[in-house]
């Protein structure tokens, strides 16, 4: 080993140069005062920063460590996907749906039987009133409606 | 940064005889909180740890905020110091600790803000042959010089660097590195050899001229 002390010799010597490297004049005869300040006021004021450190530790970690905001934004892709997919697989889910004429229609058909009498009940006054099933949409004789009134516009003009 | 302003620092009585008390008292006395003897302390180290923490970081700022966080963790928690090492070895391990983390933390932005050059830096008959005529490089001023020197060492990793600076800078003997970086001294002595391998490949302009 002192062979290899010999030749580092000039390096040594070269190293030496660091030791000559000084801080500003008068750098040391405020720091003892500072580090009792500091230490003074952590005594008052350690417990209110503590709620923000794990904060500050998280976006430190999120600065020095590239892999950790691509694994967060990765999670959040893959968090969002899988709401895509679910609510695509299984309508149920969240199914309101838009009409042709831009309204919102939603999917009542897996509340109970009787909800929409129950909130009609709660919201109409008038008594609940059971039409009679139709055979099609475009029924040319519509059933017997106790509300239906047919208007004739063409004498309107 | 933090800085918080402190009056000047205006020596007492007190003070004074603070400053003939052993370690072991001022430590004593420090861990019941007083803390003119922790001042007593932090004078008598600040220097040393300072000087270690800026080479380690060459950067004057982050030697500054290091130094000072280093003397405030080591307060708080000189309830748990056992007394097992010296105060100055368990001191030196916080601040080497902290350095290291902190280094570990800015790997990928390093910024040197180095310090002035003293007054007898010139008259280091030593440094004066590495920029005399006698290298290739004798267009190289001191300054040039210090900017190369602490460019090469902060290639190192953190280990190696620690290793240079403790022992080559500081002064310090492989069985005081040993303890401050808890490891023997075997690995001390391998640390240094391959850093000053490291720092001779870097420095191949200064050093092979002599």
């Amino acid at each position: 080993m002192s062979e290899n002390e010999n030749d580092f010799e000039t390096l040594r010597r070269l190293l030496a140069l660091k030791r000559h490297e000084v801080p500003p004049p008068g750098y040391f005869e405020n720091f003892s005062s500072q580090v009792i300040a500091r230490i003074q006021a952590g005594e008052t004021g350690s417990e209110s920063v503590s709620g923000v450190s794990w904060l500050l530790r998280l976006l430190q970690a999120f600065e020095t460590r590239p892999a950790y905001p691509v694994a967060f934004a990765s999670g959040l892709c893959m968090l969002l996907l899988f709401g895509i997919v679910s609510v695509e697989q299984n309508p149920e889910m969240g199914s309101a749906w838009p009409t042709p004429n831009g309204s919102y229609v939603a999917d009542v058909s897996g509340l109970a039987p009787n909800a929409s009498q129950q909130f009609g009940n709660i919201s109409n006054t008038n008594p609940p009133v059971g039409l009679p099933a139709s055979s099609s949409l475009f029924d040319n004789n519509p059933p017997a409606n106790p509300y239906f009134q047919q208007v004739s516009l063409e004498n309107a003009n | 940064m933090t800085m918080i302003m402190a009056e000047p620092a205006e020596r007492t009585d007190s003070d004074a005889a603070f400053s003939e008390l052993e370690e072991k008292e001022l430590v004593t006395n420090a861990r019941h909180g007083n803390l003119k003897a922790y001042d007593e302390l932090v004078r008598r180290y600040q220097e040393r740890i300072y000087a270690t923490i800026y080479h380690m970081t060459a950067n004057h700022e982050d030697a500054n905020d290091l130094a000072q966080e280093s003397f405030v963790k080591a307060f708080q928690a000189l309830k748990s110091f056992k007394g097992g090492s010296s105060f100055y070895t368990w001191l030196y391990r916080i601040a080497v600790n902290k350095t290291i983390n902190f280094l570990k933390q800015r790997k990928n932005r390093q910024h040197m803000s180095l310090n002035d050059l003293d007054f007898n830096v010139e008259h280091n008959p030593d440094l004066v042959a590495l920029i005399s005529d006698k290298t290739p490089r004798r267009e190289a001023g001191l300054t040039e010089l210090q900017e190369k020197l602490n460019g090469a060492l902060l290639k190192l990793s953190e280990s190696h660097r620690m290793a240079v600076v403790l022992h080559d800078v500081q002064g310090l003997s492989h069985e005081e590195i040993a303890k401050i970086m808890h490891c023997n001294i075997g690995t001390v002595r391998s640390r240094l050899f391959y850093a000053r391998q490291q720092l001779q490949a870097l420095l191949a302009d200064y050093v092979k001229a002599t």
